[in-house]
C-alpha cells in the first residue's frame, strides 16, 4: 500500500486521493491521469492492467486500486 | 421530417399515445414502427442503408458471441490456445469495424477524395477527371455507426451478451430520437429501457415536455437567429473587419452550442415521453476551466466513446508504451512518461477532427485541441510553480474566472478552423482578426452590418441572458425542473405557457424548419 501511495503522490500532485472513494465518478482523476498511473503501476508492481480493467470501480479509491493490483498478482 | 416542426410534434404525440395504449410486451414494437416511419419519411435509400448496417452488425455480434461460447466450451486453458481464439475474435471484430467505418468514410469523404485526386491529375497535366458521385449522406450515419461499433466492441470484450432478437436489436440501432445527432448511447444502458415496456409516468412526461420546450427555444431563438448572420461573415470574411470576424466566431460558438445541445435536449425530452432516458451530451461546456474539462462537458457521448474504444486501447498498447520507455533516456523520465497520453490524445483528437468532416481545417481543429491538452499536461508543473511564486491560490474566485475566460478564448480559436471548412480561409480569418482588427469599425453600425436586425439582437440578448442564468444555477447544483415544480402552480403554468407560445409563434409564422449542424455529419 505504501508503494501505491508513493506512486499516487508522485503522479497526481495536489490531489487528495485518500479523501474520496469517487475519484473517477467525481472527475478528480481524469482519463489522462489514469493512463499515466496505469503505466507506473504496471512497471512498479509487475502487473499488466488491460483495457478491460479500466472501469471506474477499479480506480475510484486507493483501496480499489490496491485490490486490483493484488488481483492481478502484483508484487 | 424536421424535429423542430409541427409535423414532428404531431407524429410524436401519436407515437406516445399508441405506445401507452399497447400492452407492455408489445411496446418496443411501437417504438420500432415509429423509428421505421420516421426514417422512411427522410429517405428510402438511407433507410435501406440503415437496414444493411443493422443486419451486418447484428450478424457480426452473434458471430463474436458464438466465438466466445466455443472458446469457453473448448475450455481454452493453455495460453497458446487462448491466443488462437483471441486472434479469431480480433479478426472478426476488425473485419466488421473496417466494413462499418469504410462505408462511413465513403459516404462522407469520397467526393472530397475525388476532388483531391482531380487536383493531382491537373497538376500532372492530365485531362482525365473523376466525376463527383454526390452520394446522399444518410441521416445520423455517424451516430449509428459509432453506436453499433461500440456495441460490437463490448460484445468482443465480453461486457455484453449479443442481442439475439433481430427486431429488438434493430430498435437499439435505429431508435428514432437518437438518429438526428445522437447521443451515442450504450447498449447496457439503453436496451433494457427500450424493450422493457415502460409504465406511464405523468412526471416523466412532464419532464420530457419541459426539456423539449427548452431545447426548441435554444434552437429557434438563438441558433436559427444566428445561423444566417454567422454564415454571412464566414462566406464574405474579406468584407469585414477583424473585430466583426471575431464577433461572428464568438456568436458561432453560441449558435453551435444552442443548435447541438438544443437538438439533444429536444430528442432526450422526446425519449423521456416513452420513459427512455438517453445519455447526457452537454454539461454547460463554456463554464469549463480547462480545454480537457471542456471536452468532458461537450458532446459527452462522443468523448466517452473515444475514451473507451480508442484512447484507452491506444494508451495501453504495447507499441506505444515501448515508445514511451524508449523516449525516457532521450527526453527525461517525466516527458517519457507523458509521451503515451500525449500521443494518444493527439491521435484521438485527430480522429475527432476527421469525424467532423474532410479537409485540412478539420485536421487542424483536432490537432489544435489535442495539442493544447498535451501542452497542458507537459506544462503542468511549471504552471503550478508559477502560480505558487505569484501567490495565486488555485481556488480563488477571480483565478477561476480567468481560467474560464482563457478556455473560452482557446475554444473560439479552434472554431475558426471547424467552421470555415478550408484551412487557408481559417488562417486568413485569424490573420485578419489579429492584424486588421479595426478598432474604429467597432460601434453600433458593426452590430447590424452582417444581417442581424435590432429585433434579432433584443431576442438574442434576452434569450442568452436566460440561458446563462439557468446554466449558472445548474452549475451551482440547483435542479431547475425540480425547483420549478415547488413553485405555485400559476408560476409553473406561466413559464410553460410562455415557452409554448414562443414556439407556436415561430412554427406558425413563416419559419422554415432549419436543419441541425450535426445531422449532416
Amino acid at each position: 500500500m505504501e508503494k501505491l501511495l508513493r506512486i499516487l503522490e508522485e503522479n497526481c500532485p495536489g490531489i487528495d486521493v485518500l479523501g474520496s472513494d469517487r475519484l473517477i465518478d467525481d472527475e478528480i482523476l481524469t482519463s489522462l491521469d489514469v493512463v499515466v498511473l496505469v503505466g507506473e503501476l504496471n512497471d512498479a508492481f509487475g502487473v499488466s492492467i488491460t483495457v478491460d480493467d479500466l472501469v471506474p470501480e477499479n480506480f475510484n479509491s486507493v483501496q480499489a486500486m490496491y485490490d486490483l493490483i493484488c488481483r492481478l498478482g502484483g508484487r | 421530417m424536421s424535429i423542430n416542426s409541427a409535423a414532428f410534434l404531431l407524429f410524436l404525440a401519436v407515437a406516445v399515445a399508441v405506445y401507452y395504449l399497447v400492452p407492455k410486451r408489445g411496446r418496443y414494437l411501437v417504438l420500432l414502427a415509429a423509428s421505421a416511419f420516421f426514417y422512411l419519411c427522410y429517405s428510402l435509400k438511407a433507410a435501406i442503408y440503415l437496414l444493411f448496417t443493422v443486419a451486418a452488425t447484428y450478424g457480426a455480434a452473434l458471430g463474436l458471441g458464438a466465438l466466445r461460447r466455443r472458446e469457453r466450451a473448448e475450455g481454452a486453458d493453455a495460453a497458446a490456445v487462448r491466443r488462437v481464439w483471441l486472434r479469431r475474435r480480433r479478426l472478426a471484430l476488425a473485419a466488421i469495424l473496417v466494413l462499418n467505418f469504410t462505408t462511413l468514410a465513403l459516404f462522407k469523404y469520397l467526393d472530397s477524395w475525388l476532388g483531391t485526386a482531380n487536383s493531382v491529375l491537373a497538376l500532372a497535366g492530365l485531362s482525365f477527371r473523376f466525376r463527383p458521385l454526390e452520394l446522399l449522406l444518410p441521416l445520423g450515419i455517424s451516430f449509428y455507426i459509432f453506436q453499433t461499433s461500440g456495441y460490437l466492441i463490448d460484445v468482443y470484450r465480453g461486457k455484453v451478451e449479443p442481442e439475439r432478437h433481430f427486431l429488438k436489436y434493430a430498435l437499439f440501432a435505429a431508435y428514432f430520437p437518437q438518429m438526428i445527432q445522437g447521443p451515442i448511447n450504450r447498449f447496457q444502458k439503453l436496451q433494457p429501457q427500450l424493450i422493457g415496456g415502460n409504465e406511464f409516468s405523468a412526471d416523466q412526461v412532464k419532464y420530457g415536455v419541459q426539456l423539449m420546450i427548452w431545447g426548441m427555444l435554444k434552437k429557434l431563438l438563438i441558433a436559427d437567429t444566428l445561423a444566417p448572420a454567422v454564415a454571412e461573415v464566414f462566406d464574405h470574411f474579406t468584407q469585414y473587419s477583424g473585430a466583426v470576424i471575431l464577433l461572428a466566431v464568438v456568436l458561432y460558438c453560441l449558435q453551435l452550442y444552442c443548435d447541438f445541445s438544443g437538438g439533444t435536449d429536444l430528442v432526450r425530452g422526446a425519449s423521456q415521453l416513452f420513459g427512455v432516458e438517453m445519455m447526457e451530451n452537454f454539461r454547460r461546456p463554456y463554464f469549463a476551466h480547462t480545454v480537457d474539462e471542456f471536452w468532458r462537458r461537450w458532446h459527452i457521448s462522443l468523448g466517452e466513446w473515444m475514451k473507451d474504444y480508442l484512447f484507452y486501447p491506444l494508451a495501453l498498447s504495447k507499441g506505444l508504451n515501448r515508445l514511451g520507455k524508449a523516449l525516457r533516456p532521450v527526453v527525461g523520465p517525466r516527458l517519457g512518461k507523458l509521451a503515451v497520453p500525449c500521443v494518444s490524445t493527439l491521435v484521438v483528437f485527430l480522429m475527432v477532427g476527421v469525424w467532423q468532416g474532410p479537409g485540412l481545417s478539420n485536421i487542424a481543429y483536432g490537432l489544435w485541441n489535442g495539442g493544447l491538452m498535451s501542452l497542458a499536461m507537459i506544462a503542468q508543473p511549471a504552471s503550478a510553480k508559477l502560480r505558487e511564486r505569484l501567490g495565486i491560490g488555485h481556488e480563488t474566485r477571480w483565478f477561476r474566472v480567468v481560467q474560464v475566460a482563457r478556455t473560452f478564448a482557446l475554444v473560439v480559436v479552434g472554431r475558426y478552423f471547424s467552421r470555415s471548412g478550408q484551412l487557408m480561409q481559417a488562417l486568413r480569418m485569424l490573420k485578419r482578426t489579429v492584424c486588421s482588427f479595426g478598432w474604429r469599425s467597432l460601434g453600433p453600425d458593426a452590430l447590424f452590418s452582417f444581417g442581424l436586425t435590432p429585433v434579432n439582437w433584443v431576442v438574442l440578448l434576452i434569450s442568452t441572458a436566460v440561458l446563462v442564468a439557468v446554466s449558472a444555477l445548474q452549475e451551482r447544483g440547483i435542479p431547475i425542473r425540480r425547483t420549478l415544480e415547488k413553485k405555485h402552480w400559476a408560476v409553473q403554468f406561466v413559464v410553460l405557457f410562455v415557452g409554448i407560445l414562443v414556439i407556436y409563434v415561430f412554427l406558425s409564422g413563416d419559419y422554415i424548419p432549419a436543419g441541425y449542424v450535426y445531422e449532416s455529419i
